[in-house]
């Protein structure tokens, strides 16, 4: 699982001017992004998604909620 | 009119979810960057995305913007679990991009009610095309189930 930081970004439109967050660095091929606070965490395969998703709490009521994620434990943990 | 004239391509699609929670920033869940000289006047850029969001009072700001400078489409939600939408720029001329609609859940395609807007957005340069999610209670999730960014052009026959 890969960690990328996110850095503030000013811009202004027809609503005025405010701050967007974008990551600091291109988002690599993957399976799940979160981001929690300023921080992106890429799950870059099946395994990972599993770990990000029952590391965040709110991420995984959330999926359940929405019946998007068949929250699974990761086979090779059952060993 | 020859083939070559007729444009339908991907600037970009994916169907990798994309969440966000913890903070109350407008943030950029997707952009993809259509270079100088890919799209001209007469042209049109088609964005079809869908959001899902925590169910509860609190609203969340779905914007996709085509263009710097420019936002298409946005819209406060509170309480939507999935939503489908197509977001359309029509590119008027260099400097500026014609919205079908601006905000508003009434006001999507084929809406009668709502006037159009024009944003600006120097299609002579680099232009982004991003989807973003701000969240007025960091607590909550918005997350971009998937989107398709497609550039078309369909000139008139002239025999």
């Amino acid at each position: 699982m890969k960690v990328i930081t996110g850095r503030l970004v000013e811009i202004t439109d027809e609503q005025g001017t405010r701050q967007i967050m974008e990551p600091s660095e291109p988002i690599p091929p993957c399976v799940r992004i979160f981001i929690k606070g300023n921080s992106y965490h890429i799950a870059e395969n099946s395994d990972d998604e599993v770990r990000l998703v029952n590391e965040h709490a709110e991420l995984k009521e959330h999926l359940e909620r929405n019946g998007q994620f068949p929250i699974i434990p990761n086979p090779k943990k059952l060993k | 009119m020859a083939f070559s004239d007729y444009i339908e391509e991907c600037l970009g699609s994916s169907g990798v979810p994309v969440s966000v929670t913890g903070t109350t920033t407008e943030t950029t869940l997707a952009q993809v960057t259509a270079k100088v000289g890919t799209v001209e006047p007469g042209d049109s850029i088609e964005v079809s995305h869908i959001f899902s969001v925590t169910n509860d009072a609190s609203s969340k700001t779905l914007r996709c913007y085509v263009g710097s400078g420019s936002t298409t489409y946005v819209q406060g939600v509170t309480t939507i679990v999935q939503g489908v939408r197509i977001t359309k720029g029509y590119i008027r001329n260099a400097t500026t991009t014609l919205h079908g609609f601006s905000a508003g859940s009434a006001n999507g395609v084929g809406t009668s009610t709502n006037s159009s807007t024009t944003g600006a957005g120097n299609w002579n340069s680099n232009q982004n095309i991003r989807l973003t999610v701000a969240l007025a209670d960091s607590a909550d999730i918005g997350t971009l189930e998937a989107y398709v960014i497609k550039h078309n052009r369909t000139p008139i026959p002239t025999s």
